[in-house]
Formats: C-alpha cells, structure tokens, sequence
C-alpha cells in the first residue's frame, strides 16, 4: 500500500481539526509537530499494530526527534489517544454531513456513511476499531456511533447505557467484519442497528 | 481445572461450585494442580491484574512458583501460554454461562440466568474476568479469534428468540442478535475499564432489560429486569459488602 495514499484520510483530518480551532493556514498547521507526531504514530500503529509501536518508530516516522515527541506528548498512549479522537472525529463528520443530507431514515444513512468510511479507509478502521482496544484507549470505536446515536435521536437525556448497547455492539459487528476482510459488507449493518437502535432507545 | 472431553486442558472458574465470597480460590487453584494448569491459572491472573502486555514469562513463573524449564516444557513462548490459557478460560465461561440457561424453563428464565452467571464470575475471579474481557486484543490474533467464537456461540442463545416472536411482529434480521451481544459485552467491557466501577452485580438488571427488549420489547423486558434487580440485591446480600 503507498503510505502517501493511504493517510491521504488521515491528513486531512489532521490538517482540518487546528484549522478551525486555532485560525492557522493550513499549510502551517501541517508542518505543526504535533500533527506530524500523530501522524507518524498513526502510520506505525497501522504498520506494526499498537503493541508493536515503540516511540522511536513513531519519532522515525514523522522525522522529528525523540525529544520533539516528548514535548507534544507524555507517553505512547497519551498519543495514541490524540490520534484516536480523531478518528473518532473524522467518522462522526462523516455520519453527520450523510444525516444533513438524508430524507427520513436519518439514523441508517448517517451510520451508513460512517462503515463507509471505514470500508474506505483500512488503516482508519484498524486504528479506531482494533488497536484501540489493544491500547486500552477508549471504546474500540463506539465513541463515533455514541454521537451519531444521540444527534440522531435529538433526544438531550437519551439513555446513556442505550446509546453505548446499541453503538458497541455495531462497532463490534464491524471490527469483526474488518478482521476478517469483510470490509464490503461494513454497510449492511447500517440498517439493522438502526433499526435496533429504535428499540433501545425507546424507554 | 479439570480434563475435559472438549480441550485438552480446561481451566475451572469456579472449583467445586461454591465460589463465591472466595477470593483466594484462584491462588489456591495456581498452587494445587499439575504444574501446566498452574502455569495457565497464573497466566490468566497475571495478564487480569496488570495487562497482558505488562507481564513477562517471569512474572508467570514466579505467581506459579514454577521453574524457566517447567515452562518451556509446556510453552514456547508467553503468547502460546496465555492464548492456551485464553482459549480453556473462555470456554469455561462460556459452560458456566449456557449450562444454566440451557437448564431454566424458558428463554426469558434462561437470559436472566446466563447475566446472573456472568456477574458472578465478574464479582468472584475479577482477574480472570479481566483477562478474558480484556486482554483478547493485546494478545493478537488467536485470541480475538476465540473471542469472536465465544460472542457468536451467546448470539445462537440469544437469537433463539426469534423463532418466538409473536406472529404479527416485524421480521428481525439474523444480524440483530451479533449487535446485541456484542452491545452487552461492551457494558461489561466499559465497566471494567473504568478507574473506580460500581459492583458487577449493578449490570445485571441493564444486561437482562437490553438482551430482551430488542426480542420482546419493552415491557417484557423491565418485568425481566424488576426481577433481575431483585436477584441482584439478593446477589450482593448473599456476597457481602
């Protein structure tokens, strides 16, 4: 796989998030350490998966020094997480420009753009669903499907533990399918948990 | 642990039924046996307490009082002890919870006997809970295979719902019950994940309303989970504070 491809997801996400918080061009934004930190990291976990990450090859990786990693972040995970929420980010955006643009079905379009995505994006799917699991750092994905959930729903007090049933048991369903080379069929899950969702959801 | 038919070695959770309130079973369990069972136990116990990652083959051996040789002998490496380790835990869970729903009148009994059977291991070998919740992902491939097996064979339970639904009710896909479990195993997976979690008794009546709801809806299912809140009040007297 060309790595200049592949992140092509990841770097514009990179690029986009400090661009709106911070009013930087983005060109700046992408020589910012930090971002190249995370995308070096994101690219190694990729590669060798979490475990076989060391902070070396993330530092190699994005051609900065092993002390430029230390001032950006305190620890493997503490980096690995900034590169977690992002992608959990990145799905979310995806989700949400598909529930703006849906008529009825909301729910099921918006969840369906996101397997989407990640039917598009392998090493994105990897990150978010599996390694993070094998880092410990969140919920293996289920963050993203949580807020399409809730945003779906316009429901500000929406069970908490609902939203979580319904949004791991999907991303459970996709890692499986992404472990497994069954990326093609990510989509189809769309309308069967939006379909669960309904049940749950409703106390 | 006991020979079984099934697997060569199978690790017992729960040495002679009467578990609970036993927290030093699992260390007895590490210092009886034959030195590969104990080497297995301690693995799992190891991997619950610290991570997998975190922990070396000397770790193993020293919570064994086993030697290096003893376990090179059974083990080339600390992947293959803890995914043979992994493998004979998972189906022992998985014994202890079908083999009680299998046993009660019918489905909905079965449910909550299965979530009751759960949290009792949670509450009475958190470590190997641990181990078996949490360290599939670390430990690469084989054990997220096994996982995965463990999370389809609960599906087949769950999903037998669906050849009751009442007739006039909406055809449910096949793939409703895989979301459901795995849904169910990520409230017990974020539970343990959290720096300070309530009782594991506290998810049972959660993990009884939202296996049956999304089958029987949602009147059935709190009637399901009123009784369950009930058994698990009756858990944590029976268990202590």
């Amino acid at each position: 796989m060309d790595p200049e491809h592949s992140f092509d997801d990841l770097h514009l996400a990179l690029a986009r998030l400090p661009a709106g918080r911070h009013g930087l061009p983005r060109e700046f934004v992408i020589q910012n350490q930090r971002m190249r930190v995370m995308t070096g990291m994101a690219q190694v976990v990729a590669e060798r998966g979490y475990q076989g990450t060391s902070i070396a090859r993330v530092a190699a990786a994005a051609a900065v020094s092993r002390r430029t990693f230390f001032e950006n972040f305190e620890s493997k995970p503490d980096c690995f997480r900034a590169v977690y929420e992002l992608a959990v980010d990145r799905i979310v955006e995806a989700g949400r420009e598909a529930m703006a643009d849906a008529n009825g079905q909301r729910l099921s379009a918006g969840l369906e753009a996101a397997l989407r995505l990640l039917e598009r994006q392998p090493e994105l799917a990897q990150i978010c669903l599996i390694e993070s699991l094998s880092a410990k750092v969140g919920g293996g994905g289920l963050e993203a499907f949580v807020q399409l959930l809730r945003d779906a729903d316009g429901d500000a007090d929406s069970d908490e533990t609902a939203l979580r049933t319904v949004s791991g048991g999907l991303a459970d369903a996709a890692r499986e399918r992404i472990r497994n080379g069954q990326a093609a069929g990510l989509a189809e899950l769309a309308p069967v948990a939006a379909a669960l969702a309904a049940r749950q959801l409703r106390h | 642990m006991q020979l079984s038919d099934t697997h060569p070695v199978s690790l017992e959770l729960s040495p002679g039924g009467g578990w609970i309130n036993r927290p030093p079973a699992a260390d007895q369990r590490v210092r009886t046996g034959d030195p590969e069972r104990r080497l297995m136990e301690a693995m799992l116990l190891v991997s619950g307490e610290r991570g997998y990652a975190e922990i070396s083959v000397q770790t193993v051996i020293s919570r064994a009082k086993a030697s290096r040789n003893t376990f090179y002998r059974h083990f080339s490496d600390k992947e293959d002890c803890f995914t043979r380790a992994y493998e004979a835990g998972m189906d022992e869970l998985l014994r202890q919870i079908i083999e009680p729903a299998h046993r009660a009148d019918d489905w909905l009994a079965g449910v909550r006997a299965g979530a009751t059977a759960l949290v009792r291991v949670l509450e009475a070998e958190p470590a190997v809970a641990r181990a078996l919740l949490l360290e599939a992902f670390p430990a690469g491939r084989r054990t997220m295979d096994k996982r995965a097996e463990a999370m389809r064979r609960i599906a087949a339970e769950l999903d037998r719902a669906r050849s009751q639904l009442p007739a006039e009710s909406e055809p449910m896909p096949a793939l409703t019950s895989e979301i459901v479990v795995g849904g169910l195993e990520s409230l017990v997976r974020l539970h343990l994940q959290e720096s300070s979690p309530p009782r594991a008794i506290e998810l049972l009546p959660d993990l009884v309303y939202f296996a049956i709801n999304p089958y029987l809806g949602g009147e059935t299912a709190g009637e399901q989970a009123a009784i369950a809140r009930a058994e698990a009040d009756r858990l944590a007297r029976e268990l202590g504070a």
